[in-house]
């Protein structure tokens, strides 16, 4: 069996593969291109930043998307009052999904299973309600930005491609570490971590945190590119297909998040285009028949491989 | 405005009567959850399906939801039973996360082939909704008689559960699983039964839906949060108490909905669940 940085060969391969392709569109700069890798560098991103909360400690969380919201609102309104280029406003978008996820993670953490898909659940759903009736939040209309900054198709695909080669380098650093280490065990057993010494709840707090402010900070950079933020962003449809593509691909590794994020997002965008109306069908019978199929995602295949099982023990 | 004694008393019986029948549609849910350990996240696909069927049933042949409502609870135990027959087994073995993935897709499949099939207009079933006078309050003659449905449904059920020897069966699986085995227990006879007593009893709560409020493919998804607060504040497996926190979330629906707006009630009624979450199953 492989060791050291040698498990994480595969995983570590598919990824550069995937930031490699998506570095192309720059050179030959053909917007549609652009936007379409754009768009997926950002699903694979939310999906690395779910992956740190759901894919490490197996805690579903169905309010992801909700500090997705608040970092797209922070930039629109900062943006609005100050009138300054909306990229100064990107650390405060993390810092304020850090500080809600805070707030709001320490009671919520004190449940599990079920209880805490279901607490997480109305999070996001209860964010936008409550935005939707604020008046310096523009009510359900939601702030455009287009006019204070001019866009550039440039700066906002960088940026995005930067988080997420840092969310892997994140997702790399917590793998090998200690840390990653006591997040698993949580997973497997959170009585027996707590038995062998692990403070669970820092631990888990310290993983929603994390996990949360990423995803503020790429709805800031969302927001910016799409020069407005709306009550949009707190859809629950964009939390469950993160979900379901990390599960797709399998959670709590390097390679799934990787996997499940491309071929979610090719499959649906594919039956999108194809079958506009029943797309939503398919993709439905396509869900339950990886979930009855693949219980533990596509990586699972590398693990049920015996010649890949030896070389890539942990991808 | 609530302090006028007519309105309030208005407002309280709009919200029981509404809740009453919230309560029996999370019956289905929580039993599901209770006795397989299964979180339905298609529960509110499954009622509008119903909610469906009654409308094509009223529609079509001119059946009064009176009728229809018993034929749903046929329909949706046959289709219960069929459903723990084909993934039961497969769903009740594997991690939770792959279940709850599972019942996402087959909301999306319900919520999608309906919406192909008849499209995404506003349905109602405009049956009795002439009012009776009650005293000082008013009341919608179906919502009385949906009332009707819910009282002689839960108390069947009621007593289905608590005084037969099938019923002990049932809680005993609830109290424990493998106390219920060891006690010689048929334990998958039990799955299928409680799962298709639960489609069984969604299905027919669909149609006293689609007899109270108007709905449409997606309206799906407000009853689902509904119904997950109502089981979480009742406690899951529990019929009695799903009963009376589906009244209690219907009052609080009701009279959030004439001190602030309707489009509020959703995040109370969350807000609500979460923190019963918080202090019943929080560990300090």
């Amino acid at each position: 069996m492989a060791v050291g940085r040698g498990r994480y060969r595969l995983g570590l391969y598919s990824a550069a593969a995937v930031m490699a392709v998506s570095l192309l569109p720059m050179f030959t700069g053909e917007t549609a291109s652009m936007a379409y890798f754009w768009t997926l560098l950002q699903f694979l991103s939310l999906v690395l930043s779910l992956n740190l909360i759901t894919g490490f400690t197996g805690y579903i969380n169905f309010g992801h998307i909700a500090y997705y919201g608040y970092g797209a609102y922070t930039v629109a309104y900062l943006t609005t009052i100050t009138q300054q280029n909306p990229y100064l406003f990107i650390p405060a978008a993390a810092i304020v999904s850090a500080i809600i996820a805070l707030l709001v993670g320490k009671p919520l953490l004190s449940v599990r299973g079920p209880y805490f898909t279901i607490a997480t659940l109305g999070l996001g759903e209860a964010s936008r309600t409550i935005i939707v009736n604020l008046p310096f939040f523009n009510y359900s209309e939601g702030l455009p930005i287009a006019r204070f900054f001019k866009y550039d198709a440039f700066s906002s695909y960088i940026s995005m491609w930067l988080v997420a080669v840092g969310l892997f380098a994140v997702t790399l650093f917590i793998k090998r570490s200690r840390y990653g280490v006591m997040l698993e065990t949580i997973r497997e057993d959170e009585d027996l971590a707590e038995t062998m010494g692990i403070n669970t709840r820092r631990t888990k707090l310290a993983a929603y945190v994390l996990s949360s402010s990423t995803a503020g900070l790429i709805g800031g950079l969302t927001a910016i590119t799409y020069v407005y933020a709306h009550p949009g962003f707190f859809s629950i449809s964009i939390n469950v297909a993160v979900i379901a593509s990390l599960l797709l691909g399998g959670g709590g590794t390097l390679l799934g998040p990787v996997v499940g994020a491309t071929s979610y997002f090719i499959i649906a965008d594919t039956l999108l285009t194809r079958f506009p109306y029943l797309h939503l069908i398919i993709f439905g019978t396509i869900i339950m028949g990886i979930s009855l199929l693949l219980p533990r995602g596509l990586v699972y295949l590398v693990y049920k491989t015996p010649k890949l099982r030896g070389l890539f023990s942990d991808a | 405005m609530v302090t006028s004694p007519d309105i309030f008393l208005q407002t309280l019986l709009n919200g029981f009567l509404i809740g009453a029948v919230y309560g029996v549609a999370a019956i289905g849910l929580s039993l599901v959850w209770g006795v397989l350990g299964l979180v339905n996240l298609s529960h509110g696909a499954l009622l509008i399906a119903a909610a469906y069927i009654t409308f094509l049933l009223y529609v079509g042949l001119g059946a009064p939801p009176l009728v229809s409502a018993p034929l749903a609870f046929l329909i949706g135990a046959a289709a219960g039973l069929l459903f723990y027959k084909g993934f039961g087994k497969r769903l009740t073995s594997t991690d939770p996360s792959y279940s709850l993935l599972f019942f996402f897709g087959l909301a999306l499949f319900l919520t999608n082939t309906i919406l192909n099939l008849l499209g995404p207009d506003v349905r109602g079933i405009p049956w009795l909704i002439e009012s009776a006078a009650l005293g000082p309050v008013s009341v919608s003659v179906a919502r009385l008689i949906s009332f009707g449905l819910v009282g002689v449904s839960f108390i069947t059920l009621y007593l289905f559960i608590n005084k037969t020897f099938y019923g002990k069966a049932i809680r005993a699986v609830v109290a424990n699983r493998l106390g219920a085995v060891t006690a010689g227990i048929d334990v998958q006879w039990v799955f299928a039964v409680c799962t298709s007593i639960g489609f069984g009893i969604t299905f027919f709560s669909g149609s006293l839906v689609a007899l109270v409020n108007p709905f449409t493919p997606s309206s799906g998804d407000g009853y689902l949060m509904y119904a997950f607060a109502t089981v979480v504040l009742g406690g899951v497996g529990s019929i009695v108490g799903a009963f009376l926190a589906g009244i209690l979330l219907g009052i609080v629906e009701s009279f959030v909905g004439v001190l602030f707006t309707q489009g509020v009630s959703p995040a109370v009624a969350f807000i609500t669940l979460v923190l019963v979450i918080l202090f019943r199953y929080g560990r300090r």
